[in-house]
């Protein structure tokens, strides 16, 4: 796994906006087949280093990489095809149908004026085949429950054909099957060779799910590495601030390696 | 609520709009039989049969025709820009003039009125006004940048908008109440009793020029519904996209505006409610709410000069059929999960 060059790659990166740094500089990359999963409490810059390796937002300093390349030297179209983004599902405001919605992830791959065709809307079927959505294809996705939602979200971050999917907080306000719906759908498409990037507020998850874990805090990252050396409860107290014994006791004992 | 097919709604629309154009050039103040309606379209388009009496010849081809057509056009495009923008600003509840189109052009015909101007120039600047509005509410969005654009974008609108509906009420009250005031009134509550041939000649090439991006970006307009950081991690260049579109519709609303004068409810409606019998991919909501609009605005019309001996003014019928549709609508649209 370490021999193959990452999907994406940031040296010394600072995020912020408008030129004022949140935090310290940090490294961080995400190889194919993996699953790098962010925790830290709210408010700890998650959504703005989500939006800078976007390139939604430029970088204070530092460099992020997309496949070996700078992010900045992708244009718009080229970055969408290598990096997949996973929105929060929040509801959306047209009755679209599953199909086409899943269809727009496509749009990277096409013209100005194009609109997917035939063999996007194959691509588009595949996706949600491989997620078992096949019977919400017709659908419109202004029926359909939060977990359903961000499975939908899902294939159309697949359907952009990338090596690398950015997920902000995939299971957020959902419920436990659904949950674990999600984290299985995360691993699967690793175990596929897809680099996975996600944020979580739930340590459990990030132990289920994650090859590495990162603890973001005021805006840097203070600790990455394999997932069971990151979140003990030790660093988990100090990252959340709460007490460790409430911390280990909380989480489930099968997967801490104490 | 099911969509319909392809087929089922094409055929219905089209059937619609041809039974509502043939009521249109039968029913008015000088009635044309169907018989002779047939005859008079048989010698006129295709050469067959007897030429029909001078009168039908005039009420049909000089006072009827360009009605016609401007109603079709006018509710065609109306309903189109009006989806354009309930898409870009990922709202179902957004009209045409929600950047000021129709406030700019209403002063600017207003003005127009009170300084005596020759109808042509009048139409002139009214569509200036309009484009002036949407120019300023453009302008003031992209000098904020900290804030949500689309929000900045409705904020702005609706200040401008309130800004020159206070230079219209302005106008009526410095004009002249006899002869002035009630030209300005008659032109802010819409109308098609003045359009000529000519006036269309002028105003068809405009809409056309604006409703053609729409047509060629139909299906990138759904992606802007996505918002904006959504639609760009896609992939898609938001900020030009946008601004191409809403120059678009509002070259189509402003061209509408300054020939028919301020018809509202028309662009909210119609695509409304092709959205419920099409679906909300724009691919297909485009040609159904150009369809719907035509067909709307041209019985609208056609109720406007056949309703009552005088003819009532087109923005008044709009609303009075536009907002119970609406409200029925509303009332049962699907609940959001």
């Amino acid at each position: 796994m370490n021999a193959a060059a990452p999907l994406l790659e940031a040296r010394g990166l600072a995020i912020g906006h408008a030129g004022v740094a949140l935090g310290a500089p940090f490294a961080l990359s995400v190889q194919p087949g993996e699953v790098l999963c962010l925790l830290g409490p709210n408010g700890c810059g998650k959504t703005t280093l989500f939006r800078t390796l976007l390139g939604l937002l430029p970088a204070v300093r530092g460099e992020v990489d997309l496949q070996g390349t700078p992010l900045r030297a992708h244009d718009r179209a080229a970055r969408a095809r290598r990096m997949g983004y996973v929105p929060q599902a929040a509801p959306l405001p047209f009755a679209w149908r599953v199909r086409e919605v899943v269809a727009m992830g496509r749009a990277a791959h096409l013209g100005l004026l194009g609109a997917p065709g035939r063999a996007d809307e194959a691509i588009a079927d595949d996706c949600l085949r491989e997620l078992g959505l096949q019977a919400l294809a017709d659908r419109t996705v202004t029926t359909l429950s939060g977990g359903e939602r961000q499975l939908v979200l899902i294939a159309r971050a697949l359907a952009q054909q990338a090596q690398l999917l950015v997920m902000d907080e995939p299971t957020a306000s959902l419920d436990f099957g659904n949950q674990l719906r999600i984290l299985d759908t995360v691993r699967r498409l690793a175990d596929r060779g897809i680099g996975v990037l996600l944020s979580t507020h739930q340590p459990q998850h990030a132990l289920q799910v994650a090859d590495r874990i990162a603890l973001m805090s005021a805006g840097s990252l203070q600790a990455l590495g394999p997932a069971h050396e990151i979140a003990t409860p030790e660093r988990l107290a100090a990252l959340y601030g709460v007490d460790a014994a409430r911390v280990a006791a909380a989480l489930p004992a099968s997967g801490m390696p104490l | 609520m099911r969509m319909l097919p392809r087929w089922a709604w094409h055929a219905g629309g089209w059937s619609l709009l041809l039974a509502l154009l043939l009521l249109a050039f039968s029913v008015g103040q000088f009635p044309v039989r169907p018989a002779a309606l047939l005859q008079a379209i048989g010698w006129q388009l295709f050469g067959i049969g007897e030429p029909s009496a001078p009168a039908v010849q005039a009420a049909l081809w000089h006072i009827r025709l360009p009605r016609v057509l401007a109603a079709m056009l006018i509710g065609a495009v109306l309903s189109a820009a009006g989806a354009a923008y309930q898409a870009m600003f990922r709202n179902p509840l957004v009209s045409p003039d929600i950047l000021g189109v129709s406030a700019g052009a209403g002063l600017g015909a207003s003005l127009g009125l009170f300084l005596g101007l020759p109808m042509l120039l009048v139409q002139g600047i009214a569509f200036a006004g309009g484009l002036g509005a949407v120019g300023l509410v453009c302008l003031v969005a992209a000098m904020v940048r900290r804030h949500d654009p689309v929000l900045v974008l409705v904020l702005a609108g609706v200040a401008v908008s309130a800004l020159l509906g206070a230079g219209i009420s302005l106008l009526k009250l410095l004009a002249d109440p006899y002869t002035q005031l009630p030209s300005i009134t008659f032109w802010l509550l819409g109308g098609l009793n003045a359009v000529v041939i000519d006036d269309l000649k002028v105003t068809a090439p405009l809409l056309l020029i604006g409703l053609l991006p729409l047509v060629l970006l139909r299906w990138r307009v759904n992606l802007l519904g996505l918002g904006d950081e959504e639609a760009s991690a896609l992939g898609v260049a938001v900020t030009p996209l946008r601004w191409t579109l809403i120059a678009a519709a509002t070259l189509c609303t402003a061209a509408a505006v300054s020939l028919a004068g301020i018809i509202g409810w028309v662009g909210l409606v119609v695509p409304h409610i092709a959205r419920l019998l099409v679906g909300a991919d724009f691919r297909r909501l485009l040609p159904a709410s150009l369809l719907l609009g035509a067909s709307f605005l041209l019985a609208a019309d056609t109720l406007a000069r056949t309703l009552a001996p005088i003819e009532l003014p087109l923005g008044i019928l709009t609303a009075f059929v536009g907002v119970p549709c609406f409200l029925l609508v509303l009332a049962r649209s699907e609940r959001r999960p």
